[in-house]
């Protein structure tokens, strides 16, 4: 059947944080295309300004998981930023955090797909690939 | 207006002719009197204003338009003050005078003295005027004394307020803090010891393996802790909305919505209708889950749960019981059990924050929470509840 894999961007300025995403995305089968470690990095990527503007090596994303707490632009405003952009609405938006906080998940439920406790789980990335395969009309891969 | 002895008791002396107001002004001094002569009324405002105890005025300096001007200059005075007015007339002339004291009567205390004057009729008036005005000042001093204990209760109140506030939006950022911050390291440890322990378990003696998975534990066990604790921290100084509850549908969206908790809705049996109460319902939803959860945690080994919620009126109360068959609970720690980190044995799963949690929740809502151990006819059941206000 079809082999298309999301392309992930993976927004976390954590190291430990993000070795266990990105385990748990590989125990997943999903890989990160690239990972930023700040807020900004994570907005020059997606805008493909200077370094980022060879769309090949550098493609907009299919999933975007981005940690809460972050230099220069917190996951917040990010998610906020990414639903301006005509560009990005296809995006489907997570949010990492460390924190189950009322606050927090109210604020991400009006701008983000969903949002996971750290650390994230295998069976965090299922959900994020089932989201991707409904939003493609494809079959989930098993 | 600050009380000022000199100012307080002088009298102001208006008279528009002859040597009248030099005259009374020399004599009330030689009586001890402190006073200032003034031509007209205009004159006298500015001083009047300034503060003064009696106005001593003759009749001629009332004529024409005088007279208005002076009951603007009366109008004028503050709530508490009346200062009395001392009004001399001529002789045969007294129709007149009692026209312009009615003018003023209602204003002020006047006194009328009738020309020619005598030196002691002069000084009783103005004396008796100067102890009226005395009264005044009493009552003036009250008010001022009364104006700056209200300052200064309305000060320490807007300060208090700005302290609170403050320290709440203090602990709401150290909460915030410590579920984010705090919790970071123990992701570490858990989830790099779990790591270890899936990727390189073919590696690692049984020994180190048992250690690992111990490390593991006991981070997830800190970490859990956290959690609940911030919860409690919420569930204490979170804002609480009274309103009635649906009873059964607060139940219905716990069962449903809870993952651990929909898993096991099989072995939950729910006596409809449970009624209604006055509550709030996210403090209700976080007591019956943590019942529920703590019914499900505690089963006996091998034998399903059987759990049973179900309501009763007492009173005005409307008490909701979550009833389980598990482990049980020895009477004699009935009530300890719903303090804070306090777990039936060591080896019992739970941080021992979940029941105070539902205690607070309680609380919070007017109400309380309890158990029976040993509830009803059959002795291996526990009866976990809540009372609430009944909605009538």
């Amino acid at each position: 059947m079809n082999t298309l894999r999301p392309i992930v961007l993976l927004v976390e300025d954590n190291e430990e944080d993000r070795y266990l995403a990105k385990r748990a995305l590989s125990k997943g089968g999903l890989k990160a295309v690239f990972e930023a470690s700040d807020g900004k990095e994570a907005v020059d990527y997606l805008m493909g300004n200077d370094r980022f503007s060879d769309r090949n090596a550098f493609p907009l994303p299919d999933i975007i998981l981005l940690d809460l707490k972050l230099p220069e632009m917190d996951g917040h405003e990010i998610a906020e930023w990414i639903k301006t952009r005509a560009e990005l609405s296809s995006c489907l938006v997570y949010i990492l955090s460390s924190s189950g906080e009322p606050r927090d998940r109210e604020r991400a439920a009006t701008n983000a797909r969903g949002y996971f406790v750290k650390p994230l789980t295998v069976a965090n990335v299922a959900d994020v690939s089932r989201a991707f395969c409904e939003q493609m009309h494809l079959q989930p891969e098993i | 207006m600050a009380p000022h002895p000199q100012i307080d008791r002088r009298i102001l002396v208006v008279a528009p002719t002859g040597a009248d107001a030099s005259n009374v002004v020399r004599i009330l001094k030689e009586h001890g009197f402190e006073a200032e002569a003034f031509r007209d009324i205009s004159r006298l405002v500015e001083a009047f204003i300034h503060g003064c105890g009696v106005v001593l005025i003759t009749e001629e300096a009332l004529l024409g338009k005088q007279s208005a001007v002076l009951g603007n200059v009366l109008d004028s005075q503050p709530k508490w003050s009346n200062v009395p007015l001392v009004l001399i007339t001529s002789g045969g002339a007294e129709k007149a005078g009692v026209n312009k004291r009615r003018g003023f009567a209602n204003r002020v205390p006047v006194t009328m003295l009738e020309r020619p004057l005598r030196t002691s009729t002069l000084t009783s008036a103005i004396e008796a005027a100067l102890a009226s005005r005395e009264q005044q000042y009493e009552i003036r001093d009250l008010l001022l004394e009364r104006e700056a204990i209200l300052n200064s209760l309305e000060a320490r109140v807007t300060e208090r307020t700005a302290n609170l506030t403050a320290m709440i939006h203090e602990m709401e950022s150290f909460s915030y803090s410590v579920s984010h911050d705090l919790r970071a390291p123990l992701r570490v440890i858990f989830g790099y010891a779990d790591a270890v322990l899936e990727d390189y378990a073919a590696e690692l003696p049984e020994e180190g393996r048992r250690l690992l998975q111990k490390i593991s534990n006991a981070a997830r066990r800190m970490d859990r802790l956290t959690q609940d604790l911030l919860a409690y921290t919420r569930v204490a100084n979170g804002e609480v909305t009274m309103e009635p509850l649906n009873v059964d549908d607060i139940v219905e969206h716990v069962l449903e919505g809870y993952p651990s908790i929909q898993e096991a809705r099989h072995y939950i049996r729910v006596e409809k209708p449970l009624g209604s109460c006055v509550g709030h319902a996210p403090s209700l939803e976080q007591i019956l889950s943590n019942l529920l959860d703590n019914a499900l945690k505690f089963a006996r080994p091998g034998v399903p749960p059987d759990i049973v919620i179900s309501s009763a009126p007492i009173g005005d109360r409307l008490r909701l019981s979550v009833t389980d068959r598990g482990i049980g609970i020895d009477p004699k720690n009935a009530q300890r059990i719903f303090g804070m980190f306090e777990r039936i044995g060591n080896e019992a799963p739970g941080t021992g924050i979940g029941l105070a949690i539902v205690r607070k929740c309680a609380q919070r809502m007017n109400g309380k929470a309890g158990l029976t151990p040993q509830a009803g006819d059959r002795h291996d059941r526990t009866e976990f509840w809540v009372e609430l206000e009944r909605n009538k």
